[in-house]
């Protein structure tokens, strides 16, 4: 390992990303529906923070800036960071570039929750049902994959990708069967959840997600040398003196809990976690002490960016997995076929 | 190594704070972000635009072509104006148990369900309502198409930045409406009004009861209640001579299934003299019917949509594909012939015109007696 590159690079990539990332975000707040003039947005924000008083603002205006876009595009970011994080630290954990949060049927437990807060009205009563039915979902499959994968205190990586691919499937059956049992606008709900939306975002669903999703990514951020490790292999690593299992554990479980938290609030939006990493190693290389941060800021930007092109439509937005997945999968199928060709371990 | 580790401790601890201070930032900006009072929103501009509402003339609503004596349900006029004057400020309470209260009467309405669209515009002026929804246009669905013209404009739930755009004093929606749209409006000082979607005619009459009253304009709604119960009269009578044994039943079958008990449509073919075989079999909701039951249910008259979601369909070739099943051959319903197809807009209204379909029904299984 050659740290002084490792952070050469990182004091060159973080900043400009970060810039980047900030571009897009008043890209975001500038684009919408609704033309607001850049300066009067920025008058608005400023004025909702209290840094200036401008009692002459349109008030419709500001409740479309602060109150529609801001939150959404903040929630974008976050969201964003939280998945691609984490597909970064699953690619690295199970050593297998196809590994995303998907994986430990943490999106199949969310739908179900989902429906099951939809279809028995708790989900009409508070906007904090949703979000509270789609993370116990969540968490509930991942310990349920977990302990199915758990042997001697040890977990076998294929076992828990293949017992994840099972259980993921089992929920995904159960979902259905609700489905096929509600009404046409229970289902219409369901499938615009399993789209992955923004709309809707206010301050309170930035409340919840920003505070653990930043706190946990920084925790992720600490077991980069860990992942680096593991890289050489299991023996490599342990001989290095590291518990490749304890390791595996803690990383798993802080995935999990972070992608619960952002799937809880916006939806599975599909393939942030797997592509985004993909894109950022071809630059910042596979050393994780840059790979993570460097995701988690690409994540923020691609999904923010998404989501302004989701919004462009005058008639009705598209939801942002669409878009995602629309951009995303070409590309999972382009490296498929580049890595079968060069010859690729899978 | 050590050092490395070292590094991203203090790293870790770096960002910790970094994150703590965009925290509070934001917690900060959302603590100001409550529910501002709704009295700031009425500028001068807003005074001008309600003005306007009274101007307008009562429209002569030709667009209603049902054919029989819909006269009655013309748009509101301005004298419901006069009469709402001394009932605001006016607190409700809406379907999902929030309680609002309605300074004045309601002069920018936007109505984000088709049902909703129906009855405001036979409730209110057509100048106070400023955004319908599509479907409001489409002949397959819709009963006032051709009156809808030029009617405000059109938005759908989740535009929520135009909506606040157009400065409603009134959104109304149905409560399947997701509860993050609705908080979002509210915060935007608008006022926001859910009514559950109704299970059966006289649901119908209470929800048109309950909006004519948001709106100010009680009389108008009960107008309307009054002539749907003068349409179900006459339907009544015409069917007083059909004997209990008499009944013919009836089974619906369309794309997104069949209609059993506590639906829409059992209460019309219920009121139209027919009995429902599915609801007859306690089937609740909206099930998939499979093939053996239809023949085992042996229904006489089998209604199928004259619309369809998918524009390859039709009613046509539904009941084509019916006739030609050589499996169904013994049900009564293909062997007689009877598979019957009445008017979208009407069966499948969350309006008052839901009653026309009840004499649509009627009409078709009972033509002898019409």
């Amino acid at each position: 390992m050659n740290n002084l590159n490792v952070y050469k690079k990182m004091g060159i990539m973080l900043p400009a990303m970060f810039l980047l990332l900030l571009f897009t975000i008043i890209a975001a707040v500038a684009l919408g529906a609704v033309y607001v003039p850049l300066g009067r947005s920025f008058r608005i924000i400023l004025d909702n923070i209290g840094l200036i008083d401008d009692p002459a603002l349109p008030q419709e205006q500001v409740s479309i800036i602060f109150r529609v876009r801001l939150p959404r595009v903040i929630v974008a970011c976050v969201a964003g960071a939280a998945l691609s994080a984490c597909g970064a630290v699953m690619q690295g954990l199970f050593r297998n570039p196809m590994a995303d949060p998907g994986v430990l049927g943490v999106s199949s437990g969310a739908g179900l929750g989902a429906i099951i807060a939809i279809t028995t009205g708790f989900a009409a009563r508070s906007i904090y049902t949703m979000p509270l039915f789609a993370a116990v979902g969540a968490l509930c499959t991942v310990t349920l994959i977990y302990l199915l994968a758990l042997r001697k205190g040890k977990i076998a990586p294929l076992t828990l990708i293949l017992s994840g691919i099972a259980v993921s499937t089992f929920i995904g059956a159960v979902t259905q069967f609700i489905l096929i049992r509600s009404n046409t606008y229970e289902v219409r709900r369901y499938v615009f959840w399993t789209m992955g939306g923004l709309s809707g975002m206010m301050w309170e669903q930035v409340r919840l997600i920003t505070f653990p999703v930043l706190v946990l990514l920084a925790v992720l951020m600490m077991f980069s040398r860990e992942l680096n490790l593991l890289q050489l292999g299991e023996e490599e690593a342990q001989s290095l003196g590291l518990e490749p299992s304890r390791t595996r554990k803690l990383l798993l479980l802080f995935t999990s809990l972070i992608t619960a938290v952002a799937i809880s609030v916006c939806g599975p939006v599909s393939f942030v976690g797997l592509i985004v990493p993909h894109m950022v190693r071809l630059i910042a290389g596979p050393d994780h002490r840059l790979l993570i941060p460097a995701s988690a800021l690409g994540g923020a930007i691609f999904l923010t960016g998404c989501d302004i092109l989701g919004r462009l439509p005058a008639d009705g937005e598209i939801h942002v997995g669409i878009i995602t997945a629309i951009l995303g999968a070409p590309y999972f199928l382009y490296l498929l076929i580049r890595t079968r060709r060069v010859g690729g371990a899978f | 190594m050590d050092n490395i580790k070292g590094f991203a401790l203090r790293r870790g601890f770096i960002l910790m704070m970094i994150m703590i201070m965009l925290l509070s930032v934001f917690t900060g900006c959302a603590g100001r972000n409550q529910p501002d009072s709704a009295a700031e929103n009425s500028g001068p501009e807003s005074d001008i635009r309600s003005g306007a509402g009274s101007e307008m003339p009562g429209d002569a609503s030709d667009g209603v072509d049902n054919g029989s004596d819909t006269g009655s349900i013309k748009s509101g006029d301005a004298s419901d104006e006069s009469e709402a004057a001394f009932k605001f400020p006016l607190t409700v309470t809406d379907a999902n148990g929030d309680e609002m209260t309605l300074e004045s009467a309601p002069q920018r309405i936007i109505s984000l369900t088709l049902g909703s669209d129906e009855i405001l515009l036979s409730l209110v002026d057509k100048s106070r309502i400023v955004s319908m929804t599509r479907y409001a246009d489409d002949e397959g669905i819709s009963n006032i198409a051709a009156e809808a013209k030029g009617v405000g404009t059109r938005t759908t739930m989740d535009m929520i930045e135009n909506i606040i755009a157009l400065e409603p004093d009134l959104v109304i929606l149905d409560t399947w409406a997701d509860v993050n749209y609705i908080k979002q409006l509210r915060d935007s000082g608008i006022t926001v009004y859910a009514f559950r979607t109704p299970g059966n005619i006289d649901e119908q009459k209470a929800v048109i009861a309950e909006l004519a009253h948001v709106v100010g304009a009680d009389e108008k709604g009960q107008e309307l209640i009054n002539w749907m119960d003068e349409k179900l009269r006459a339907v009544e009578e015409k069917l007083s001579a059909l004997r209990p044994e008499q009944k013919l039943t009836v089974m619906d079958y369309g794309e997104l299934g069949s209609s059993g008990k506590g639906t829409n449509f059992d209460d019309i073919v219920t009121r139209a003299g027919l009995i429902n075989v599915i609801s007859q079999a306690g089937i609740e909701g909206w099930p998939m019917i499979s093939k053996e039951k239809i023949i085992e249910f042996d229904p006489d008259i089998i209604i199928l949509p004259s619309w369809y979601y998918d524009a390859n369909n039709s009613f046509e070739g539904m009941r084509d594909s019916l006739v030609n099943d050589p499996s169904l051959q013994t049900v009564s319903a293909i062997k007689n012939n009877r598979i019957i197809s009445v008017p979208n807009p009407h069966i499948s209204a969350i309006s008052h015109y839901v009653v026309l379909a009840v004499e649509d029904v009627a009409r078709a299984a009972y033509p002898e007696l019409f």
